[in-house]
């Protein structure tokens, strides 16, 4: 019974959809495409004219699949109510970023053809493009072909532009990760930010994005050996100390534009990175101490920009401070 | 301020060339001499060309300064120098200068991020230009841009393009926006000794399925059609090297089917080179050979000795260069 119902739904979509054509088709034959100047053409405007245009070439016996193609999408741009789609919205539809409107796709998602993803519809914008420069561009009249050309060039100037800033936006990350004023890596870190890379499971988290660029992750494993920390000395003074500590965490950048700008003060609570993770201190408070082993003392570090604050926790709490400045190049 | 960002300029007619450089430490600028030199081809012609340079060495410096590489490969070189110099007494410039070329080439095969980078320089830097013309009044159906690139410089833009053609969000695969290159026209060509390269060491290669060389057999940019067909990117690939040029894929006038590049439906040039003999030494010659193919950055030297120089390939097709760039 539900099968039936269904077929019949089928049949009379069918139906529909044939007189639905026929009548584009004579409206096509008759009526020129809308004006060039039009700063309101909507996807359903190119989709009248392809299929007009379809409909005087005799498309569906010269091409019949390409002409199927056609009018499954404009059955889909109708049924979805996608034809209402305007030429910027479209447009827009192809941002690498994938930030399509959520009107966008709730207009798509209507649609009985497709799922509502940007991925789905750009697809199929990118199909019914893709007739439009086909074969059936060679057989438009010339005025028609006119018409097709400009809103193909002015729907690609939007895409250029989203895809040039696009770019633009990876280039700034890329520098702000990598580029001048970024943290420097040492040897321990290079060779783990690249094994880290290659391991599945987390390579993920640390591998860039082709339409986001660069991943704001990164692993820190550093060796400090000029922290200052605060003790109270055998006499009862509170001396200042230079001790040995090493920090194996993660650093985040924040890619916001403007970070890292200002004076100092400013610097430090707007950082282009953060990052936190295990703090080890030496056992004693010496500088170039090994910070493994018995009696190391363990504890937390935060870091903004290149300035940290590790403290220790257990019997002996203790906090220092430091610059990410590396004393010995390569190295520490 | 933008980081890198594209050059832009009117068109003064509809046609554009972008000229994609090779490895080395070439600035803003250093390559005017060669543009000159395409520009003197082309005649009257070039008053109708908009003009193009990428220059992305700045990127490469990122990384180099981000892992403190400059002196660590300082180390490599003395290392390898001072072990192939037990072998022979002019080995070590060769050992020098294969340490030197591995350096240069390591950015975009380990390092993902440094080959995104450049991907996007070039990819903005293309779009830019579809974009002036489009200002010019010019649309994408009808400008004729084309590429000329160089060593290292035709790897970044065989990548590129593979992107952009697949990618509708580039704005520039053929079958969807209706545009297509005129040219491309790649001058020694490394694109097979790297897709040799990354596919020996793939495991140690971070995210090698976004190196589209070595992510199957070498194919020109396309774009399915309407009916699945390949719409070709470019309408007209051209492949030049010369017989005595390691990079381009001749070793000694011997083709090493595994480094040079063969694009179906390219149009291949092989040049016939001589190699001067540098202080009456073979082997002095090769590694000045190979030192010399490397470092095309910086200033660039149009010497016609030097079997990988650019301007020399330049010079050798000018009537060529000028039937495809304004044809």
């Amino acid at each position: 019974m539900t099968t039936t119902i269904r077929r019949a739904r089928v049949v009379l979509a069918r139906a529909c959809l044939a007189v639905a054509w026929l009548a584009a088709s004579k409206a096509g034959a008759q009526t020129s495409p809308a004006p060039l100047d039009s700063s309101a053409r909507t996807m359903g405007d190119l989709v009248d004219t392809l299929r007009a245009a379809a409909g005087r070439a005799n498309f569906a016996n010269q091409l019949p699949s390409v002409n199927a193609s056609l009018d499954s999408l404009a059955d889909c741009f109708s049924r979805g109510g996608t034809r209402s789609l305007s030429l910027e919205d479209a447009a827009g539809v192809f941002k690498p970023t994938g930030a399509t409107g959520a009107l966008t796709i709730a207009r798509w998602y209507r649609s009985p053809c497709s799922r509502a993803t940007p991925v789905t519809l750009g697809s199929a914008l990118s199909s019914l493009l893709i007739i439009a420069n086909g074969s059936l561009h060679g057989m438009m009249e010339p005025p028609t072909q006119a018409w097709v050309d400009a809103f193909v060039a002015d729907m690609n100037r939007i895409v250029l532009t989203n895809a040039r800033n696009a770019n633009q936006a990876i280039l700034a990350r890329e520098a702000a990760k990598y580029g001048p004023g970024s943290a420097q890596l040492n040897v321990a870190e290079v060779g783990l930010n690249y094994v880290v890379q290659l391991l599945p499971g987390v390579r993920r988290w640390f591998l860039p994005s082709s339409a986001t660029g660069p991943t704001p992750n990164e692993l820190v494993a550093a060796y400090r050996t000029t922290d200052l920390t605060a003790a109270q000395a055998a006499t009862g003074h509170v001396t200042g100390r230079i001790v040995s500590a090493a920090e194996i965490g993660l650093r985040r950048y924040t890619f916001s534009p403007s970070c890292g700008q200002g004076p100092t003060f400013v610097r430090l609570f707007h950082p282009c990175s953060w990052s936190t993770g295990l703090y080890v201190m030496a056992p004693r408070d010496v500088p170039l101490a090994r910070v493994w082993g018995k009696d190391v003392r363990a504890g937390m570090f935060v870091a903004l920009s290149g300035y940290h604050l590790g403290c220790t926790l257990g019997v002996e709490r203790r906090c220092a401070v430091g610059l990410a400045t590396q004393v010995l190049p390569y190295l520490f | 301020m933008a980081t890198m960002p594209p050059q832009s300029q009117p068109w003064p007619g509809n046609r554009a060339v972008l000229f994609v450089h090779g490895i080395g430490d070439a600035k803003p600028g250093d390559y005017a001499p060669l543009m000159q030199q395409v520009q003197s081809i082309l005649g009257d012609g070039a008053d109708k060309v908009a003009f193009y340079f990428l220059y992305y060495d700045q990127i490469d410096e990122w990384f180099a300064s981000k892992v403190q590489a400059s002196k660590q490969f300082a180390l490599l070189v003395n290392a390898i120098r001072s072990r192939v110099a037990a072998s022979g007494p002019s080995s070590a410039s060769l050992g020098n200068v294969i340490a030197e070329f591995a350096g240069d080439v390591i950015w975009p095969v380990l390092i993902p991020d440094a080959r995104l980078s450049v991907r996007a320089a070039l990819l903005q830097q293309l779009e830019q230009i579809v974009l002036d013309g489009q200002a010019a009044n010019v649309k994408p159906r009808d400008q004729h841009v084309s590429i000329i690139c160089h060593s290292m410089g035709c790897f970044h833009v065989y990548e590129a393009l593979q992107v952009a053609a697949a990618d509708p969000g580039s704005g520039l695969s053929p079958a969807t926006w209706g545009f297509s290159f005129d040219n491309v026209i790649f001058m020694a060509s490394p694109v097979m000794l790297i897709q040799t390269a990354v596919r020996a060491i793939r495991p140690a290669v971070p995210q090698p399925e976004t190196i589209a060389c070595a992510s199957g057999p070498l194919v020109a940019p396309s774009q399915p059609g309407e009916q699945g067909q390949p719409v070709p990117m470019v309408k007209r690939i051209v492949s030049i090297t010369g017989n005595m040029d390691p990079v381009g894929g001749y070793l000694v006038r011997k083709q090493l089917p595994w480094a040079y590049m063969n694009l179906p439906g390219q149009i291949p040039f092989v040049d016939n080179e001589q190699v001067v003999q540098v202080d009456g030494s073979d082997d002095l010659s090769l590694a000045a050979l190979l030192q010399d193919a490397i470092s095309d950055g910086g200033s660039p030297k149009i010497t016609p000795e030097n079997p990988h120089d650019w301007g020399a390939y330049i010079g050798r097709h000018s009537d060529d260069l000028r039937t495809w760039l304004l044809g």
